[in-house]
């Protein structure tokens, strides 16, 4: 034993094939190895079909059937084909760190299965509004099944949380491009419970998430879900939209509070009573407001590097190496350990750090401008009145669930012909 | 609307009671879940400190019945308490599925029983829009605040190794300013340990084979060095480089070739740092040991700290570099070597006490890395050295375990020979189409370099246990292998059988390798005294000459003279007239 | 009226903007599709493997049989680069880790003693739990003929802690390495392991060579 371990480095050297491969006697003959395949390329193209198929169903049935009981069990196949029987992966949410590690450029590859899941909610939602989040999306569906007794959030609460996804959207997107992390994927709350297994705080989050879900409908969809705000945006553009009545409004506010996510807007006929001028003003104070709040969030963004950067696996490495601290040294030890045999330069890992931190502060100043930006054009958009004559959903957060469809009496007198 | 009837408002009363129930088994099991899974994490059975001391236990006593017993219910328990942990998890998730399951759904027909008409009359009324709308842009104002502040906060608290540890930035590079083509050795450079060709050998003959470095007879120039060192001279054109070093100094001298004039002398400071540690060493090798290179760009120098300093002909300081204090038993003593504008760095270190050596390519004119190999050997004193095989230029090197060969252009393994030597202290050399190498403690070995992998059974062309040599590396005219031991013993053997010519004792020790001028072999003693023998099939002495001062020096040759460094001086050997 | 028609025009000019806009974005997601349909490499596996998937053509784009599987990737360990940290055992999203430890016959030396199975130190080799490394007993050992060994592996049992694969690649010949066994993987769109890998030994391999068993770390084709 002392000599092997004497011996140890000469034999690391050569480490293949210390004791040759016996001559059997006794007509042994080397048993195979077991190599299980992964799931074959159809399964996928099946997913994409799926998803196509479902999006389509759906469409036809909140925007041509109207049918909420449709949508219902729409729903309920969307959670048990892309919950429970695909576990939750793949899913759009998530192909946003794919799409963007892509398209920065790195050696990641963008499968056709995560183009499809990416590509197709967005343009769905760019002609008939947000019909993946109604009865597709499986994170949708499983805090869909839990609205008992919703309660309705004062609007600038839910307009204050709802700057939540954006911020973690422009996250992902800087981490994912940087080839740093892929946290819509680590935090996603629901993943567990489709797999039954998982990171016990991250289970927890999603049990929580579904509590709350009980009285705040679909709390994850409306303010966190970062690829909402890219639907909610597409949303916006759509060609055709569900419309809480089948032909005209009378106004009878029956629907007014229907809606569970509160995305139905009530009339606004009333003439606007603050002078003009005053408006004017205002207007330009807010688009004032909306330069600064870019500038502002482009230097944040700038300066972000230092604290999202050591997110970053080399980053983090290059820190430890260069700390020099015993403490560190002691929690870091397996990663000091497997970089020293490992046989990686650490200027080697330097340089690569090093440019990881530059596309953290360029990544960075992007994104928080973009962030600014879009906080200003929220603070701007609340202060824009357009006047509305009937009920009508917001295009972007209207879920197009059909809940409010049932509420409407038009609705019940077609139904009845 | 439908809990008027006596029936529905029992089915109300039954709903709900089934709803409580449900709910609360499902909090039940879930928190029985988590205090599962803490339980497995926190103990983790299968790491028990109570069952690795038994395992001591048992070292220790190999025959203790009791122990071994006990280790083995033990592990029984444990395995039991690990697959049961994990099974119980699965069938405590699909209860609470269930149960989850059934109170959703009697919620739900909570929810639908209470279902009120919508009652618009009841509904407060709206806000004064004005109001609201400077309400909603406070609201996403503050909230736009929070969040990047949150952000902030958490990224700062996930930040895995906490922003005061990030200050230290070590210094790497100065931009290179000299930047010239490296062109080829002008003939009678000698640019590295045992000059271009790595093998201590020059055509050219015409060089003196008598002297005394005491009287100065037949002596160009002297010099005093300031510190002293093991290190060879360095010649590039009329330029002669050296190093020196002492406990706190390291220094880098350049001289003259045709005066002997000390054109510059420049300290390697502030390469690390922090202040290092003084390397434990034998001080017959010294601080400043290897042997630096040259072109005409640049002088990179190592020393036995791991400070590495390249400087350009004109002493202007290029790059440094720190590769942190190596732990080797001598003192780091390795040469650098060249490969088209790649200082190469032989780095081997003990491994059970400092990181693992390694085989480095620096790039000469930015000392940034462009290759890194590991090398799973030992400490070692050998130098590596550049030889064209004729298929391809290939990086030798040598250490107590393993003589391997590189590719100088990527720091691929290209082929390995396994030995068994101890305190390997001579370099390989290329002669004859094979590779030469003196292991100390076991053979020489004679090796075909057109091999890969581990070719200790295929490519061996010839062992010998006569002329191992401890301290100085052979040299060869092609035909005759020359070996000197540091007991006085000259083996001279056929380069390609190995058999043994003859061999002779000589009056002296020999640290320094032999070098060969034409067919003249130079051999310098530790006492100063330089043996010219003839490089032939017989034993010849042709002249002895004296350096007045002792000597581990080899011979380098420029032109038509003799440098070699002694205790103190540097001595230039040749015909003064010119 | 007035009021009316200037009414109708912003809408109209509204509706026009939302048009062009939802055109741009079609285009652009549209770009997006056909680049990454078009825009990749052959993911085949280089030398005679690659021509025979796709008879050599330089892109998948013009090659049938790899269209479905282009870019289809899945986790893999590189053996050549692990440490055996212990971690692939802990960080797995699945209780129970999908890497599992692979025993490769045609590399094994068939030891008596062998150091993926024993304890270090272990004198009596026999089976008894205290000489066994293997910490739930997954390993188990069948006698061939003197004085070789047969070993297998239980995968229900194994957890992938690693610990038979460090005795074995110190001190023997490196016949047990840690794989991802892609029965179990859910493939994960991000590796829980590979994001906490001290050695960076994981990485996403095409999914028609889906294992890395050979001693060069050169793809397993199925």
């Amino acid at each position: 034993m002392l000599i092997l371990y004497v011996l140890m480095p000469v034999l690391t050297a050569f480490a293949e094939n210390r004791f040759p491969q016996p001559q059997f006697e006794s007509g042994y003959s080397l048993p195979g190895i077991s190599v299980p395949a992964p799931r074959v390329a159809s399964w996928e193209l099946l997913d994409v079909l799926v998803l196509g198929g479902a999006l389509s169903l759906a469409a036809w049935l909140i925007l041509k059937k109207r049918s909420r009981r449709g949508v219902f069990l729409l729903t309920v196949f969307s959670l048990l084909y892309f919950g429970f029987w695909r576990k939750g992966c793949v899913c759009s949410i998530g192909s946003i760190q794919n799409v963007a590690a892509w398209l920065s450029g790195s050696e990641a590859v963008l499968p056709l299965s995560v183009a499809a899941f990416f590509i197709l909610p967005l343009v769905f939602a760019l002609f008939f509004g947000r019909v993946f989040c109604a009865a597709v999306c499986p994170l949708g569906a499983i805090q869909d099944m839990m609205i008992l007794f919703p309660v309705r959030l004062p609007r600038p609460v839910s307009l204050a949380l709802g700057m939540i996804p954006v911020v973690y959207l422009g996250l992902a997107v800087l981490l994912a491009a940087t080839g740093s992390a892929f946290i819509i994927c680590r935090h996603d709350p629901f993943v567990p419970i489709f797999r039954l297994s998982g990171e016990l705080s991250i289970l927890l989050a999603g049990v929580v998430l579904l509590l709350v879900g009980i009285f705040v409908a679909r709390p994850f969809c409306r303010f966190l879900c970062p690829y909402g705000v890219l639907l909610n945006w597409a949303s916006r553009l759509s060609k055709w939209h569900a419309t809480i009545t089948p032909d005209e409004c009378v106004q009878c506010r029956l629907c007014e509070r229907a809606c569970p996510f509160d995305a139905i807007r009530v009339p606004v006929i009333s003439p606007v009573s603050e002078a003009r001028e005053i408006g004017v003003r205002r207007m330009q104070w807010l688009l004032l407001l909306l330069v600064l709040l870019t500038g502002l969030g482009m230097g944040a963004g700038f300066r972000l590097e230092g604290v999202l950067a050591p997110l970053n696996a080399k980053v983090k490495l290059d820190q430890i190496l260069r700390s020099n601290h015993p403490a560190v040294e002691k929690q870091y030890a397996v990663e000091l350990e497997a970089f020293r045999t490992g046989g990686r330069d650490p200027h080697i890992l330097r340089a690569e750090a090093d440019a990881v931190r530059r596309q953290f502060r360029v990544g960075g100043a992007c994104l928080g401008g973009l962030i600014g930006f879009v906080f200003g054009l929220s603070i701007l958009g609340v202060s824009i009145r357009r006047s509305r004559e009937t009920y009508e959903p917001d295009r972007g957060e209207c879920l197009s669930c059909a809940r409010c469809y049932r509420f409407c009496p038009k609705e019940q007198k077609r139904l009845k012909r | 609307m439908s809990l008027e009837s006596k029936s529905s408002q029992s089915l109300y009363r039954v709903v709900c009671a089934v709803a409580v129930v449900s709910c609360a088994f499902s909090v039940l099991i879930g928190i029985l879940l988590i205090s599962n899974s803490m339980a497995v994490r926190m103990a983790s059975p299968l790491d028990l400190p109570e069952l690795e001391h038994l395992r001591e236990m048992v070292k220790a006593s190999p025959s203790n019945q009791a122990v071994t017993d006990k280790i083995r219910d033990l592990d029984q328990v444990v395995r039991h308490l690990y697959f049961t942990g994990l099974a119980s998890r699965k069938t405590g998730i699909i209860l609470l599925l269930t149960g989850m399951i059934v109170s959703l759904l009697s919620l739900k027909a909570v929810a639908w029983l209470r279902r009120q008409p919508p009652n618009p009359r009841e509904y407060p009324p709206d806000p004064d829009p004005l109001q609201a709308e400077s309400v909603a842009r406070w609201a996403v104002v503050v909230a736009g605040g929070v969040i990047v502040a949150t952000v902030m906060i958490i990224a700062k608290e996930v930040s895995p190794v906490g922003g005061a540890l990030r200050a230290a930035t070590a210094p790497i590079k100065a931009p290179a300013q000299f930047v010239a083509a490296h062109s080829a050795p002008p003939t009678g450079a000698w640019p590295s340990f045992r000059g271009a060709s790595g093998s201590g050998v020059t055509s050219s003959s015409n060089f003196p084979v008598a002297w005394d470095g005491a009287t100065g007879t037949g002596i160009v120039w002297k010099v005093e060095i300031p510190l002293s060192g093991m290190s060879l001279p360095v010649v590039w054109g009329n330029t002669v480089y050296l190093t020196g070093a002492s406990t706190e100094k390291r220094e880098v001298y350049c001289y003259d070739l045709a005066t002997g004039t000390r054109l510059w002398k420049m300290e390697a400071t502030g390469i690390s740092k922090t202040p290092k540690q003084v390397p434990e060493i034998f001080q017959d090798t010294g601080y400043a040991a290897p042997t630096s290179v040259t072109d005409d760009r640049l002088v990179c120098s190592i020393f036995a700290n791991g400070d590495v300093i390249a400087i350009d002909p004109c002493a202007k300081l290029l790059w440094t570099l720190d590769l942190g204090l190596p732990f080797n038993r001598y003192g780091h003593s390795s040469s650098l070597a060249w490969y088209q504008d790649k200082v190469l760095i032989q780095y081997d270190q003990d491994t059970e006490k400092g990181s693992p050596s390694r085989l480095l390519a620096l790039d000469a004119m930015t000392g940034k890395t462009v290759w890194s190999t590991l090398r799973k050997v030992s400490d070692s004193w050998s130098s590596p050295v550049v030889v064209e095989t004729g298929k391809g230029a290939q990086v030798i090197t040598m250490a107590n375990d393993a003589i391997i060969a590189y590719d100088p252009a990527s720091g691929r393994e290209l082929w390995a020979v396994k030995c068994s030597g101890s305190d390997v202290g001579p370099s390989p050399i290329f002669a004859g189409g094979l590779v030469v190498a003196s292991i100390t403690g076991d053979r020489i070995y004679a090796i075909r370099p057109d091999g890969s992998g581990n070719v200790t059974t295929t490519h061996v062309v010839w062992t010998s246990e006569d002329g191992v040599t401890d301290v100085s590396s052979p040299v060869s005219n092609g035909e005759l292998v020359f070996f000197a031991h540091s007991g006085g013993l000259i083996t001279c053997l056929e380069v390609k059988t190995g058999k043994k010519v003859w061999d002779h004792n000589l009056d002296g020790e020999f640290y320094g390798s032999p070098g060969l001028a034409g067919d003249k072999l130079y051999l310098v003693a530790r006492n100063g005294t330089v043996f010219i023998l003839k490089a032939g099939r017989q034993f010849e002495e042709i002249g002895k000459a004296t350096l007045g001062e002792p000597s581990d020096s080899s011979p380098v040759f420029v032109g038509d003279r003799i440098l070699i460094r002694g205790l103190k001086t540097l001595f230039c050997i040749g015909n003064k007239a010119k | 009226m007035n009021e009316l028609k200037t009414r109708d025009a912003v809408q109209s000019r509204r509706e026009f903007l939302r048009s062009f806009l939802r055109g741009a974005l079609l285009v652009g997601l549209a770009g997006l599709g056909v680049r990454t349909l078009l825009g990749r490499r052959c993911q085949a596996a280089s030398g005679s493997e690659r021509m025979k998937l796709c008879k050599g053509c330089p892109d998948v784009a013009f090659c049938s049989s790899a269209v479905l599987s282009a870019g289809r990737k899945v986790w893999q360990l590189d053996p050549s680069k692990c440490t055996q940290c212990g971690r692939c055992a802990t960080h797995c999203v699945l209780q129970s880790s999908a890497v599992k430890c692979v025993h490769r016959p045609a590399q094994c030396g068939y030891c008596r003693l062998c150091f993926g199975f024993f304890q270090p130190g272990a004198t009596i080799l026999n089976s008894a739990a205290e000489n066994q490394i293997c910490p739930t007993g997954a390993i188990r050992r069948k006698f061939v003929e003197e004085p070789y060994y047969e070993y297998t592996i239980d995968e229900s049992l194994c957890i992938g802690c690693g610990r038979c694969v460090k005795g074995c690649s110190a001190f023997g010949n490196g016949s047990l390495v840690l794989q991802v066994r892609h029965d179990r993987c859910v493939n994960c769109n991000e590796c829980s392991i590979a994001r906490d890998c001290p050695s960076d030994a994981f990485r996403q391999v095409s999914a028609t060579t889906p294992y890395l068993l050979k001693p060069g770390a050169e793809s397993v084709a199925l």
